[in-house]
């Protein structure tokens, strides 16, 4: 119970040295701590794909063991992770066409989706496929800014050494990225206004 | 445009995850209008709010895979593992030792035989110290040197005495002091001291004996 507590207490940094060591009690502990959000990140990143995410997620914490010593304790954990994660994601978009793929499946317009629904009952459902049928079409780093700053809900500082540019970069992608969605996504609110007052 | 971005993007971001348009104050809706127009603000504040309610959703519903741990925990121990004593024996005696290894062995002791044997002859020249002594006293004897002796003809005389020419017919000053019962007295006037010493002379007389009145004067002017 101590020794749990011990590792409870302790910070990824910490662990991260105990990892070395062949620690497993501290793997546990750091697993815990990211495999969550990092499953997510994935799942986001890659496309929706549950399963996609899962290997992804082995093959990261698989480095955090076997790649510990490439590890600079100088860096915050959480940031070297992302940053191992964002690079896993970019050669993925590389290698595959999958990342195409899944843009081809979504690709139909705001229009159709709006009119197809908008007969029967209109929800949040629909915005937020529209949102997501959006994030998947923005240019790479754009979206991974994106996907960090609002579901990952990492500082600007962070999102900058992952993407190895400046706050002020990150800042603008962010600025431009919300921009852009909502001028793609303003057809769909008219659609919706329309339909309110349809309805009433 | 970048620089106001920069500057007042924080509290822009902050403005459109928390508060309507229509609920800014006048400095807040300065800022946002800066960047926007109140629909544009309206239509990025919607796409954050459901972008934050998507996100929730779905990281209750997508996990991953519980085996991912197990796996991982797997690959851990089978990295520390210690082996099996027989793995380890087995090993030891399937090794293949390869041809270089046993070339750099032999070698090797070879080296070795030839140090081994050699040792005792092996001479360890030192270096030469140089230390610096300062506790020596050395000794000069002067060599005595004995003054030139001057040829007489070198010698510088100076004339005392004119030389003084006698006639024949002149007879010298007695000059001889006799020797009677006054002789000491004599000799005493004679040296110039005037002293009456008669009762004193006698006083170095040795009793019981004779002795010259000469020898008696003698002794006293030694004494004196």
């Amino acid at each position: 119970m101590l020794f749990v507590k011990k590792y409870i207490n302790s910070a990824d940094e910490e662990l991260m040295l105990l990892i070395g060591n062949n620690d497993t009690k501290a793997f546990e502990e750091l697993y815990k701590r990211y495999s969550n959000k990092i499953h997510y990140y994935f799942f986001r990143m890659l496309g929706y794909d549950k399963e996609k995410a899962n290997d992804f997620t082995q093959d990261i914490f698989l480095k955090v063991i076997e790649k510990n010593s490439s590890y600079k304790s100088n860096l915050k954990f959480s940031t070297w992770l992302y940053s191992l994660a964002t690079n896993m994601c970019r050669n993925d978009y590389k290698h595959s066409e999958v990342k195409l793929k899944h843009d081809e499946e979504y690709k139909y317009t705001t229009e159709t989706v709006c009119h197809s629904r908008f007969d029967n009952v209109y929800d949040n459902k629909i915005f937020k496929e529209n949102l997501e049928k959006e994030l998947n079409e923005l240019e790479t780093n754009h979206k991974t800014t994106f996907v960090l700053r609002f579901h990952e809900e990492l500082s600007i500082k962070e999102i900058a050494e992952i993407m190895d540019c400046s706050e002020g970069t990150v800042k603008s992608r962010i600025f431009y990225t919300l921009q852009k969605l909502s001028q793609k996504l303003r057809t769909f609110n008219q659609l919706k206004e329309n339909n309110l007052w349809k309805s009433n | 445009m970048e620089e106001q971005l920069n500057k007042y993007f924080p509290e822009y971001e902050e403005l459109l995850k928390t508060k309507d348009y229509s609920m800014l104050s006048d400095s807040e809706r300065s800022i946002v209008n800066r960047f926007s127009t109140e629909e544009e603000y309206t239509g990025m504040r919607k796409i954050i709010l459901a972008n934050k309610e998507i996100t929730n959703e779905e990281r209750n519903a997508i996990k991953p895979d519980p085996e991912i741990l197990n796996n991982l925990l797997n690959t851990m121990k089978s990295n520390e593992a210690p082996r099996g004593v027989s793995k380890v024996v087995k090993n030891i005696f399937g090794y293949r030792i390869p041809a270089y290894q046993f070339a750099m062995y032999a070698a090797a002791s070879i080296i070795l035989f030839i140090f081994v044997l050699n040792r005792e002859k092996i001479v360890t020249v030192q270096k030469p110290i140089y230390v610096c002594k300062t506790d020596t006293v050395e000794k000069y004897i002067v060599k005595e040197t004995k003054p030139e002796v001057q040829s007489p003809a070198k010698l510088n005389y100076t004339k005392t005495d004119e030389p003084v020419t006698l006639n024949k017919n002149e007879t010298p000053d007695n000059t001889q002091i006799t020797n009677d019962n006054n002789s000491a007295i004599n000799i005493l006037e004679f040296l110039g001291i005037n002293v009456d010493l008669k009762e004193k002379i006698e006083d170095f007389k040795p009793k019981g004996r004779t002795m010259l009145d000469d020898s008696a004067i003698v002794k006293f002017l030694v004494k004196i």
